[in-house]
């Protein structure tokens, strides 16, 4: 049986959309025990709302009454607050008592779980979140996608490792294509940081590096991995977020704006359906944090259950694969 | 304490010899430390030391004196 942590009090809407999730998914998977991180009142009143008998469907549930919030110092927090979900579920990975642990808290207090709890596999400098997102292709990894905003081109050349080795473990991609992030396609282009990693990634000829790729063309699939710093590449997502909501809004303002626009838009919703699942980031449930000693999956901070669904099969699909088993076989080779 | 370790513990962290170590050196600008970095180091000088560094002293290390400085008035 697979144990999956749960923090329930990481995201912003609440236990309720956590316990919903974990209703759901232990409904749907008998192979998995959900330790229920948070405060335990709480908890047990939203599983006694649901009608939901929690004690005999394997859930646990650990009491931790303190929140790490995003105003929070992620280092000095895991040192001050030991009660938080957060530190008592990185002390359980640590432990051996959880096999994963999904949270939609603060990133920087995963990070820094990763980095100072679970600790980093020996020779990973930085542990790294690799976010997948949707493209008019295949799914992309965009690594790092905010966890590290001052890099070094080492750190970014194992970013590239990092994300082939997972990317094919969740793909089942021979050789995935693996981009750097830039300014203009040419080998010259760039900054110090881009120039550097140029370098090492081209020299490494068991990946598959194109080269240099424009933020312009990700959305179209031109690579499978795209490898950048935690400052661009946080600024990119927010930014495809950001465009993908305005558009989405603009269209429906538009299509609501007259009688005849919304009969053209009865017949194109069938057609937008299918576009809007095939673009649905959640499905590929969260952004893990690779490079660490233990799995620790990162949920969008306004995830509600349906976020929460495909993160919790991810870990349970990850853990089977024995993804971090097999990064640190891979990278002590 | 051996203040010599503690140089040592920062030295390796700057990747640079530690004789080469300039106690007015600005972690972040001169040694490219990051956060990390210097919450690693000063972790270390905790365990081996046995002290507990407090933790609104931490967040004003900005030299590699002040690291010293702070490891050292540890308690």
């Amino acid at each position: 049986m697979i144990r999956i942590g749960l923090d329930a009090s990481g995201g912003d809407n609440g236990e309720k959309e956590v316990i919903r999730a974990a209703i759901c998914s232990l409904k749907e998977n008998k192979d998995i025990s959900l330790i229920i991180f948070g405060d335990e009142e709480i908890i047990k009143n939203e599983f006694s709302n649901a009608n939901f008998d929690y004690v005999n469907n394997n859930v646990t549930i650990v009491d931790a009454k303190e929140k790490i919030d995003m105003n929070d110092h992620p280092v000095i927090a895991l040192r001050t607050k030991t009660n938080s979900s957060i530190v008592k579920a990185g002390k359980a990975l640590l432990d051996n008592e959880l096999d994963a642990f999904v949270s939609a808290g603060s990133t920087g207090a995963l990070v820094a779980t990763a980095q100072f709890i679970v600790k980093p596999i020996a020779g990973v400098e930085r542990p790294v979140l690799g976010a997948i997102l949707p493209t008019n292709k295949n799914p992309m990894i965009l690594i790092d996608s905010g966890c590290n905003v001052d890099s070094k081109p080492e750190w970014l050349y194992q970013y590239a490792i990092l994300a082939n080795f997972y990317y094919k473990l969740m793909f089942n991609v021979e050789r995935p294509s693996i981009g750097l992030l830039s300014v203009g396609t040419e080998e010259n282009k760039g900054n110090s940081l881009t120039l550097s990693t140029y370098k090492l990634i081209k020299e490494n000829k068991d990946l598959n590096f194109i080269g240099n790729v424009e933020a312009r063309d990700l959305t179209y699939g031109v690579c499978d991995i795209v490898v950048t710093d935690g400052f661009a590449g946080n600024v990119f997502l927010k930014t495809y977020e950001g465009t993908a909501k305005m558009l989405l809004e603009l269209i429906k303002k538009q299509i609501m704006s007259s009688f005849i626009s919304k009969i053209g838009g009865l017949l194109i919703k069938p057609a937008l359906k299918k576009l809007l699942t095939k673009y649905d980031a959640k499905i590929y449930g969260g952004a893990p944090i690779l490079g660490a000693n233990a799995l620790i999956i990162k949920c969008h901070g306004n995830s509600k259950s349906g976020e929460y669904i495909y993160t919790i099969r991810q870990a349970y699909e990850l853990v089977n694969k024995k993804l971090i088993e097999m990064t640190k076989e891979f990278l002590a080779r | 304490m051996d203040i010599q370790k503690v140089k040592e513990i920062i030295a390796k962290h700057a990747k640079i010899e530690v004789d080469k170590l300039d106690l007015n050196a600005d972690l972040k600008n001169d040694l490219h430390f990051d956060s990390i970095d210097l919450f690693q180091m000063v972790m270390e000088a905790e365990e081996l030391f046995n002290i507990k560094v407090d933790n609104d002293q931490l967040l004003k290390i900005k030299t590699v004196k002040d690291a010293l400085d702070s490891v050292q008035n540890a308690k």
